[in-house]
């Protein structure tokens, strides 16, 4: 190869080096261009939010509009940027303040149309728009538009059903739960942990319902129902919990057990002492887990005789209901065949100290 | 009053920078916790206003510094999100004074933080 072609390779080269960097340079003012207006429409939206946090509407009884600039207006209609800016500034803030500066913050939502923008949004075909849309109108509190976010809490999206029963939960409290005599799709541990975190924010009225969920084809109500049972002390529906015991599947009985460790009556440590043979380990230690703090003297033979089980979990469990019971739960745990030998004499050298402290 | 406020979220501590400056107060905003002991050390503000979720230090840390490194008493009031009952209840335990749940009411922060001014330590 002659010098020639060298130095052409060498010019070839030198002209790819430019050309990257004046490209990576373009990149770079661009994208510093679309960063600066995006921050000078994230202060924009910033100072309106504030303006209405702030704005003083309580002496009115007909409430005023909050200034918006025309400039500000044409943007919000032409730009989706801008207005998903603004939503998102508008959202955060609703979250964080109450009374006057909240029902203000509602106020310019509404008065920008914007909620117009989100009911739009709950009929588009990807999942995430129209979740996200759902949150937003339940966190501005859009309670006139139920009837919408309410279709979507039995939805085939698993995140689009999930924000759904969230929002008509934080929309209307306990009135929400209706949506619980329709559900069909299996509602998680995890959207169940939410509902409740949800509903401990609100009064529990217009709770109603009970009986039926307990009574659902779908499983993962009656495990809710039975759980809403517990947390609100719901007495009244005893007997319902008591005949979810016979339901065939394994989780609704076992949360009906651990209910019942709440909900108890007179005969609750009979009943649950029919259905312990009848019983997986798993619910079978539950059960005992529930006598710990229910079971009574006469309940000592039928606990002295699970102590023969070969399980060391259940064994334990047995042991601490035994001795919960009184001075004559430990006496029999004492006079036991096996109390002197292993592991049931460390149980009982444990249960003690327990006992102690 | 010097008020010293603790808040990783824009919003949140612009507004309440808003209305505690309108009340009258000195306002002195820090952006995460590590800052927040920083500004302390400087301005030794009287009342301190912290969220309890943030960077590097949390609110429940500057409880704890504030209340071991100064032997004055400098108010702290609490933000906490709702059902944060038990970080609440570490917060007083730490030395808090008060505490706010978001959502809040900025007249209510207000009525708050003048509590504070006319008697010191609530």
């Amino acid at each position: 190869m002659g010098p020639h072609y060298f130095n052409l390779a060498i010019l070839f080269f030198t002209g790819i080096i430019l050309l990257l960097i004046i490209f990576i340079l373009a990149i770079m003012y661009i994208r510093n261009r679309r960063g600066g207006k995006f921050q000078k429409w994230k202060l924009m939206a910033s100072l309106l939010v504030r303006k209405a946090i702030f704005f003083d509407n309580e002496q009115d009884e007909q409430r005023k509009a909050i200034p918006v600039t025309t400039r500000l207006q044409k943007l919000l209609s032409d730009n989706q940027h801008f207005r998903k800016i603004l939503t998102d500034e508008l959202t955060n803030a609703k979250k964080n303040v109450s009374g006057t500066s909240a029902d203000n913050l509602k106020q310019l939502y509404m008065q920008l149309n914007l909620h117009h923008f989100a009911i739009a949004k709950l009929k588009s075909y990807k999942w995430y728009v129209k979740a996200q849309a759902i949150q937003e109108l339940a966190v501005m509190d859009m309670k006139e538009h139920i009837a919408k976010i309410y279709r979507f809490t039995n939805n085939a999206n698993e995140l689009v059903r999930m924000e759904a029963q969230i929002a008509v939960v934080k929309l209307y409290g306990f009135e929400g739960l209706r949506f619980l005599d329709v559900v069909t799709y299996p509602i998680t541990e995890w959207q169940q942990i939410r509902l409740l975190h949800e509903l401990a924010q609100v009064p529990a009225e217009n709770f109603n319902g009970m009986e039926s969920w307990l009574r659902s084809q779908n499983k993962s109500v009656i495990t809710f129902a039975l759980k809403l049972a517990r947390t609100y002390h719901r007495f009244e529906i005893y007997s319902e919990i008591i005949a979810c015991l016979q339901d065939e599947d394994a989780g609704v009985r076992l949360q009906a057990i651990e209910t019942l460790g709440e909900l108890y009556d007179d005969d609750t440590s009979d009943i649950l002492i029919s259905r312990y043979l009848l019983e997986d380990l798993r619910q079978q230690i539950a059960i005992v887990k529930v006598l710990k703090n229910i079971a009574t003297e006469r309940d000592i033979p039928v606990l002295l005789d699970q102590l023969n089980s070969d399980n060391a979990e259940l064994k334990l469990m047995v042991a601490r209901a035994l001795a919960n019971i009184g001075t004559k739960g430990l006496e029999a745990l004492h006079h036991h065949r096996q109390a002197c030998e292993y592991p049931l004499d460390r149980i009982i050298t444990q249960i003690e100290s327990e006992v102690a402290v | 009053m010097r008020i010293l406020i603790a808040e990783d979220d824009d919003l949140m501590r612009k507004t309440l920078e808003f209305r505690l400056k309108r009340d009258g107060h000195q306002v002195i905003v820090t952006h995460d916790g590590r800052e927040a002991l920083e500004k302390i050390a400087e301005h030794l503000p009287d009342l301190v206003i912290t969220d309890i979720m943030m960077p590097y230090s949390s609110g429940l840390e500057i409880i704890g510094a504030v209340r071991q490194n100064y032997t004055q008493k400098i108010p702290i009031i609490i933000l906490s999100g709702m059902g944060q009952e038990d970080v609440v209840l570490e917060a007083f335990t730490l030395g808090a004074d008060d505490y706010i749940t978001k959502p809040f009411s900025p007249n209510e922060l207000s009525v708050r933080v003048r509590r504070f001014a006319f008697t010191g330590a609530a």
